[in-house]
């Protein structure tokens, strides 16, 4: 009975940690139409910029974890200008290796300087609350607030700011949305951008949940494409909930197979998905 | 064997909101040279991609010599008999105009996997004698020259003639034709009229889409029309280019 | 010959034979395979586990060839016309899933420890350095045939079909030809080779672990392929040499330059390929988008 109340809060908070990262990749996906394995090394650079920052600076965590946030933004957007942008009209496969060759280079770079031995953000040990009788620290339910509250952010930036309604025009027909105004590098380069934070939030929620590792990032590859395919593509609401089914049914299968299968529960909802939509889950 | 080639039926097909076709209904006679014409946006292309397979209809039939083929996919479709062009031409650009025709022909023993390990004769001798094929062919759409040329630095007539080149090499039973003389030098457009009438000696029918009037009247014993979605009429060339419902559609389109 | 060339030549080949597989895969039939580890894994372990239980070699090379070919015939039910994107992820993940599975099955293939004393088949009585360099020609020998294969599939008509359906797949289905059959049997002989590669790989090092089959291994192959050019066989050998000299180049800076630890250097290692990579794509397909 104890486990199965907390698979529903680690369930909870796995969900809710996959979800901003991989609403970025969703985004990505539908507008770029590229799936962009790279951001999942965001998220990598996102937890090893907060331990520096941390180290360096004597700022309060929610700062740092904002910082390093932003600065994987920034990096997205460098990233996507200079080695993105040149092959923009090629097609999907030039993009492809490019993002494997910016996930080579992120991990390793992280790898390169901070080593492959595991690491721990120097956050105050805490105690668990209790809310509504299950048991969660502050952090962790911070976590969670937190990562509602940007999926809501985002939702409203979709659906009522002008640069919601560009990414969903150029989502939904490219051309149409450049004959209606709509300049398409703009909202490709905002897209990176809010991809890279969320990629680098869900990084430093990471880290704090676990622990740091160069191979953050590569851990949770199979689980965020899972999630975006399964929430719809472009669909924040839509991958919101996807997080959560993943993330529950991830802990969940730990009634059932070892822990170190939890990946491959990702995989097995990807392939099933595939298998039952056999026209694909993705527009022509 | 029945008459009719090829039949529609009530085929409709929408993008989103945008009805392409909305219960299009038509029959094309065996051995019939029919042309399709149409404001822009009438759902020509449309209809030819469902003929071909490359889109499924969201709702009607679509019959090949009484055999529904609506749920087939397009290679199928190819290996009954059925040939198509393309409006913006398609060909492989690393390979000769030679090598491109070379595609054309069912069947190649050198396309099994297993003709890597026994019967190199018989690959190679199918080779020879379809290389005799494709070069007659090239012959009659005069590009004998541009044999050896990669396909990429070919003109869009040129391109435009390999199109009908392919569509000659399959012999096929039903050949659907889209623009084929668009953006072809004025001087040949004649040659290729006489190379389709040909076709249709030889027993081909033709479906042809065509925005060129001088050739539709040439060519076509019948014309179908469509408008957004739908056969709006149909008769012979002659009708068809006094018909004042016509007209209109034409205008109003272009309004 | 020098013990440490022995070696680089046999591993170099090994790579070329996993390279070739990718080359029929990728260069030929434009299957986006990220995966190549995976059957390369399937293979090695296959092989390993049937000649520690006494297998004949020819069994051993068998299942090392239709394991993996019946694997990429999985991946193909599942993802929709093997397209681009699709392909990428599920080959990305297969290759994960295969190591985790080899990471954690103790029972069958011995978990993070792995697998050793793997014989060398028909080579039992011979001496290390002859065991070595005759086993190097044996690799020799079967990186020429695999070359051979590669040749004729490109030469044969069907390499014309390969290449239409590289280049447009509608023109090439609108054609009569059954895209799909020709992508799934490609991406089963291209896995076919990686996994007799695997067998061989088994074999020279008398030992394989998980930790030798990760992503890692599927991008150096597709650099050295990328550097090849799409489809030219030799072109993979040479990409196959290159990669190998930077792998292999980059451990011997560790004797100069004393400051860098060997994190540091496969780290950096790894970011030299990954720049590679990125160089080469952008050199590639730039031209394209500039009309």
């Amino acid at each position: 009975m104890f486990e199965i109340k907390q698979y529903l809060v680690s369930g909870i908070l796995i969900g809710a940690i996959w979800m901003l990262p991989a609403i970025g990749i969703s985004l990505i996906y539908a507008v770029l139409r590229i799936p962009h394995f790279a951001f999942a090394e965001f998220m990598t650079l996102g937890a090893y910029l907060a331990l520096g920052f941390a180290a360096a600076t004597g700022l309060p965590f929610p700062a740092i974890a904002l910082l390093a946030a932003v600065s994987c933004g920034l990096a997205a957007v460098i990233m996507d200008q200079a080695v993105f942008r040149p092959v923009r009209q090629s097609g999907v496969l030039p993009a492809m290796l490019l993002s494997l060759g910016a996930m080579l280079i992120l991990q390793n770079i992280v790898r390169f300087f901070w080593g492959n031995g595991v690491r721990q953000y120097r956050l105050p040990l805490q105690r668990p609350l209790d809310v509504f009788g299950f048991n969660i620290t502050p952090n962790h339910l911070a976590i969670i607030l937190v990562s509602g509250a940007v999926v809501f952010a985002l939702y409203v930036l979709l659906k009522w700011t002008r640069f919601g309604r560009e990414v969903r025009a150029t989502a939904n027909n490219p051309e149409l949305a450049r004959v209606t105004g709509v300049e398409p590098e703009r909202v490709y380069l905002g897209l990176n951008g809010v991809a890279g934070i969320l990629a680098g939030l869900g990084g430093v929620m990471m880290a704090v949940y676990t622990s740091l590792t160069p191979l953050v990032g590569w851990n949770s590859l199979l689980p965020l494409f899972a999630i975006a395919l399964l929430g719809g593509l472009g669909r924040v609401g839509g991958a919101a909930l996807a997080a959560l089914v993943i993330g529950l049914t991830s802990e969940y299968s730990l009634m059932f197979i070892q822990s170190s299968y939890k990946n491959a529960i990702a995989f097995v909802v990807l392939a099933g998905l595939l298998i039952l939509r056999p026209r694909g889950l993705v527009a022509e | 064997m029945s008459s009719t080639a090829l039949e529609i039926r009530e085929v409709r097909k929408a993008f989103g909101g945008n009805k392409a076709l909305d219960g299009c209904t038509l029959t094309v006679r065996r051995g019939s040279i029919t042309g399709v014409i149409g404001p822009n946006g009438a759902g020509k292309s449309t209809l030819f991609n469902i003929i071909s397979g490359l889109l499924r209809p969201d709702r009607g039939e679509l019959l090949f010599e009484d055999r529904r083929i609506d749920h087939l996919a397009p290679y199928q479709i190819a290996r009954l008999g059925v040939a198509r062009t393309f409006q913006t031409p398609r060909e492989i650009g690393d390979m000769t105009t030679l090598e491109n025709l070379m595609l054309v022909p069912e069947h190649q023993t050198g396309e099994r996997l297993m003709s890597l390990i026994s019967g190199w004769r018989r690959v190679w001798q199918e080779e020879r004698e379809h290389q005799v094929d494709a070069v007659s062919v090239l012959d009659r759409v005069e590009m004998r020259h541009q044999q050896d040329m990669p396909a990429t630095v070919l003109s869009i007539g040129q391109k435009k003639l390999l199109e009908l080149a392919r569509c000659l090499l399959a012999k096929p039973k039903l050949a659907l034709l889209d623009e084929p003389t668009a953006g072809v030098n004025p001087r040949l457009i004649g040659d290729l009229v006489g190379v389709m009438e040909q076709m249709s000696r030889d027993g081909v029918t033709i479906l042809i889409i065509e925005h060129n009037m001088n050739v539709v009247m040439n060519l076509c014993e019948h014309v179908i029309v469509l408008n957004r979605g739908r056969v709006l009429r149909e008769g012979t060339p002659s009708e068809i280019q006094n018909d004042e419902v016509v007209q209109d559609a034409y205008l109003g389109a272009a309004v | 010959m020098d013990q440490y060339l022995i070696a680089i030549v046999t591993f170099t080949a090994i790579y070329g034979m996993i390279g070739l597989g990718l080359n029929l895969q990728w260069g030929l039939t434009g299957l986006v395979n990220l995966g190549q580890v995976a059957f390369f894994a399937v293979g090695a372990y296959a092989s390993a586990l049937l000649l520690l239980a006494g297998a004949h070699f020819i069994v051993a090379l068998a299942a090392a060839a239709m394991l993996p070919a019946a694997l990429a015939t999985l991946v193909a039910l599942i993802t929709p016309r093997l397209r681009e994107d699709y392909l990428a992820i599920v080959t990305l993940g297969l290759a994960e899933i295969i190591r985790l599975v080899f990471l954690n099955e103790k029972w069958i293939a011995g978990g993070p420890d792995g697998l050793t004393g793997i014989p060398r088949p028909l080579l039992g009585s011979a001496t290390p350095s002859e065991s070595a360099w005759l086993f190097m020609l044996a690799t020799l020998a079967a990186l020429f045939v695999f070359f051979m294969i590669n040749w004729r599939i490109a030469t044969f008509p069907i390499g014309r079909v390969l290449k239409a359906i590289r280049s447009d797949e509608i023109l090439a289905t609108s054609l009569g030809k059954n895209v799909l059959r020709f992508k799934t049997q490609m991406l089963a002989v291209g896995a076919s080779m990686a996994g007799i590669a695997g067998a061989f790989y088994a074999s020279y090092l008398t030992f394989i672990s998980p930790a030798m089959f990760t992503a890692q291994v599927s991008l150096n192959v597709l650099v050295a392929v990328l550097i090849g050019g799409q489809g030219n066989a030799l072109g993979v050998l040479i990409g196959t040499a290159i990669v190998t000299c930077i792998l292999e180049g980059t451990r011997f800076i560790k004797d100069y330059v004393s400051i860098l630890g060997g994190v540091e250097l496969a780290a950096l290692r790894m970011i030299i390929i990954g720049l590679a990579l990125i160089v080469i794509v952008l050199v590639r397909y730039r031209k394209a988008s500039v009309r």
